[in-house]
C-alpha cells in the first residue's frame, strides 16, 4: 500500500482468544519498522475500551470468541469511530461481506496474516484503504444486489489479485503499472466504503480517496 | 408405501366397476325391460343403456390391461351425460320418479366410474348435471309438485350420498399415494445427504488423525527441544502442519464438492512434499462434468507438482464461471495448451514464480 504519512509510533490493540495469535503478532510487531506497539486484549472485548487499548489506533479483532461471529461488538466499535481489522479463521462470504457493511477497515483471515496484517496496521492509521486478497475474492463474487457497480477491469484485477496474492504477478498478467493495480483495488474499496449502512469509518475512507483523487464524486453517485 | 397405495388404488377401482355394474344389471336391466311400453320411443333407451354397459366394459378391459381412460375419459363422460338427457327426454313426465326412470342411478355409477382419481368437484358438478336434468324434466312437464319433489329429492339424496362417498374415497386414495409419494422422495433426499454427510465425516476423521500423527512429533520435539524453533526446517514442517489444520478446522459443510475434493487431493500431495501451499477458494460453483473438472484442474496441478517452496492455490467461481488457479516457484512445469476442451488456459511467468489459471465459462 505504499509508503504511511504516519511517521510516529503506531498503536494497536489485539482481541484475540488464542494467546499464540497475539504472540505471534507481538512479534511482527516487534519485527516492523518502525515497529508496532501492540496491546493485548487477552481476549477480552472490554480491554479494547479501557485504556491502554482505548487509545490504540487499530483494533485487531478475532471474530469468534469462543462462540458465533461477534456482530454486535464489532459494531459497538465501529460506531465509536474505531479502525478495525478483523483478522479470523473465517473466509466465508457472507461473514466478510456483514463485516464490511458494518464499516469495518478490512478483514484478514489468518492464513493471511504474515504478509498482510502489518501493512494494513500502517493503512488503518493513515486511513488508506487495504484490501487483502480474500477481501477481494469477496467483493469479486459479491451476488447481493445492492453491491456497488464495479467496472470490468476493476473485477479482473480483484479476481487476480485473489488469485496470485501478488500485486507486480496482477500487472504482468494485465499488461499495467503496478501503481495501476494498486488503483483499480483502491477504488473497488472506496466503492465498497460508500455503499450499505453509514459508518463514520467508512466516510473517513471515501473522504481521503477523494482528497487524494483517487475516485471521483460522479464514480460514487454515478 | 407407495406399493401398498397403488395397490390399493387398483383394488378400489376393481371395488368401484363391480359396483356400477351390479347396478346397471341387477336393478337397471330389470327396470328398463319391464317398461320398454313406456318410454315414448324404445329402441333409443336401449341404445342408451348398451351404451353405459359397453363403457363399463372398456373399464374392465383397462382395468386388466392397467391403464387409465386418459383424454378419452372427457368425451366418454359426455356420452354418459347424453344418455341422461335423451332417456330423461323419452319417459313421460309422469314416470320419472318411478322405476322407468332407471338412469337416475345408472348415469352416477358410470360418471364414478370415469371420473376415478379426479378431483372430487368434477363428480359433484356431473352428478348435479344429471339430477338437474330430472328437475328440468319435471318443470317443463308442469309435474313439480311436493309430493312428485319429495319422491325424486329422496333418491337423489340415497343415490347420490352413496355415489358421492366412491367418488370421495378414489380421491382420498389418490391425495394418500401423492402424499406417500412426496414423503418417499423425502426419505431418499435425506438418506443421500446423510451418507454423503458420512461420507465427509469419515474423511475428515481420517485427515485428523493423519494431521495428528504429524503434529505430535512436531509439538514433543518442540517441548523436548530436539526441534529448534528458530531452524528453518522447523518452521517450515509448522507452518504446512497448521495450513493443513486451519483448512480441516475451516470446513463446516457437508457438501460432495468434487471439484474442491480433487484439488484438495493434489494439495495434500504437494504439502507432502513439503510444498507450504495457500488454498484459497470464494464464491460457488454448479457440479460439474468429469472432462470439464479434469480440463479445470490439469494444468494447475501440474504447475502445483512443480513447485520447490510454497503455491497458493484458489478456486474461485463467479458469475461468469469456474476458475482453479495456482502460482508457485519452480517454474520447470512446461508449456500448457491454450485451451482444454471447453477449459480455457492463461499463464503469466515472472522471475522464478510461474502462475497458471484454467477458466471455465459457464
Amino acid at each position: 500500500m505504499g509508503e504511511s504519512d504516519v511517521a510516529e509510533l503506531i498503536t494497536a490493540v489485539i482481541v484475540d482468544d488464542h494467546p499464540a495469535i497475539a504472540a505471534g503478532v507481538r512479534a511482527w510487531c516487534a519485527a516492523a519498522t518502525p515497529p508496532v506497539e501492540l496491546i493485548d486484549a487477552e481476549g477480552r472485548i472490554a480491554r479494547a475500551w479501557t485504556e491502554p487499548g482505548a487509545s490504540a489506533q487499530v483494533v485487531i479483532f478475532d471474530l469468534q470468541l469462543n462462540g458465533p461471529p461477534a456482530f454486535r461488538e464489532l459494531e459497538r466499535l465501529v460506531d465509536a469511530g474505531r479502525q478495525v481489522i478483523v483478522y479470523s479463521g473465517r473466509s466465508d462470504r457472507d461473514t466478510v461481506l456483514t463485516c464490511l457493511d458494518l464499516g469495518v477497515f478490512t478483514y484478514l483471515t489468518k492464513a493471511e496474516g504474515p504478509d498482510h496484517l502489518i501493512p494494513a496496521i500502517r493503512a488503518a492509521a493513515a486511513d488508506l484503504p487495504y484490501t487483502s486478497p480474500s477481501l477481494g475474492g469477496v467483493m469479486s463474487t459479491d451476488r447481493r444486489p445492492s453491491r456497488p457497480q464495479l467496472s470490468e477491469r476493476e473485477m479482473e484485477t480483484l479476481v487476480a489479485w485473489f488469485e496470485s496474492d501478488s500485486k507486480r504477478l496482477v500487472a504482468g498478467k494485465l499488461g499495467v503499472s503496478i501503481k495501476t493495480v494498486e488503483t483499480y483495488i483502491d477504488r473497488v474499496r472506496i466503492k465498497y466504503a460508500n455503499t450499505g449502512r453509514p459508518a463514520r469509518t467508512k466516510a473517513a475512507l471515501v473522504e481521503r480517496a477523494i482528497q487524494d483523487g483517487l475516485i471521483a464524486m460522479e464514480d460514487l453517485t454515478g | 408405501m407407495i406399493e401398498t397405495m397403488a395397490r390399493l388404488r387398483g383394488r378400489l377401482r376393481i371395488a368401484i366397476l363391480i359396483v356400477a355394474t351390479a347396478d346397471l344389471i341387477a336393478l337397471d336391466l330389470p327396470a328398463l325391460i319391464t317398461h320398454l311400453d313406456v318410454y315414448l320411443v324404445a329402441w333409443p333407451v336401449v341404445a342408451g343403456y348398451l351404451t353405459l354397459i359397453a363403457l363399463l366394459v372398456i373399464e374392465g378391459v383397462l382395468i386388466v390391461r392397467g391403464r387409465s381412460w386418459g383424454r378419452w375419459r372427457w368425451p366418454a363422460l359426455g356420452l354418459t351425460l347424453a344418455v341422461s338427457v335423451l332417456v330423461n327426454a323419452l319417459i313421460p313426465v309422469i314416470e320419472v320418479p318411478g322405476y322407468a326412470n332407471w338412469p337416475i342411478d345408472g348415469i352416477g355409477w358410470v360418471a364414478v366410474v370415469l371420473l376415478f382419481d379426479q378431483h372430487l368437484g368434477v363428480l359433484l358438478a356431473v352428478l348435479a348435471g344429471h339430477f338437474a336434468t330430472n328437475f328440468v324434466h319435471l318443470a317443463l312437464g308442469g309435474n313439480l309438485t311436493p309430493l312428485v319433489l319429495i319422491n325424486v329429492g329422496t333418491d337423489i339424496v340415497t343415490i347420490g350420498a352413496f355415489q358421492v362417498t366412491a367418488g370421495a374415497a378414489t380421491w382420498m386414495v389418490r391425495y394418500a399415494a401423492r402424499t406417500a409419494a412426496r414423503a418417499a422422495a423425502a426419505e431418499a433426499e435425506v438418506r443421500a445427504t446423510e451418507a454423503i454427510a458420512a461420507r465427509v465425516h469419515e474423511d475428515r476423521q481420517r485427515r485428523t488423525q493423519e494431521l495428528e500423527a504429524e503434529v505430535r512429533p512436531l509439538l514433543t520435539g518442540l517441548a523436548d527441544g530436539s526441534y529448534d524453533p528458530a531452524d528453518d526446517q522447523t518452521r517450515r514442517d509448522c507452518a504446512i502442519a497448521a495450513a493443513r489444520m486451519r483448512r480441516l478446522f475451516a470446513e463446516g459443510d457437508d457438501v460432495d464438492d468434487r471439484l474442491l475434493h480433487e484439488v484438495k487431493a493434489c494439495v495434500d500431495i504437494a504439502e507432502r512434499r513439503g510444498v507450504l501451499v495457500d488454498l484459497a477458494t470464494q464464491g460457488s460453483w454448479p457440479g460439474l462434468p468429469r472432462e470439464v473438472r479434469r480440463g479445470l484442474t490439469e494444468a494447475p496441478v501440474r504447475v502445483l507438482s512443480t513447485a520447490r517452496n510454497w503455491a497458493r492455490v484458489t478456486v474461485l467461481g463467479t458469475d461468469s464461471g469456474v476458475s482453479v488457479s495456482v502460482v508457485a516457484d519452480g517454474g520447470a512445469a512446461g508449456a500448457f495448451p491454450l485451451a482444454d476442451g471447453a477449459v480455457t488456459i492463461t499463464t503469466v511467468e515472472d522471475e522464478d514464480r510461474l502462475w497458471v489459471k484454467a477458466t471455465w465459462l459457464s
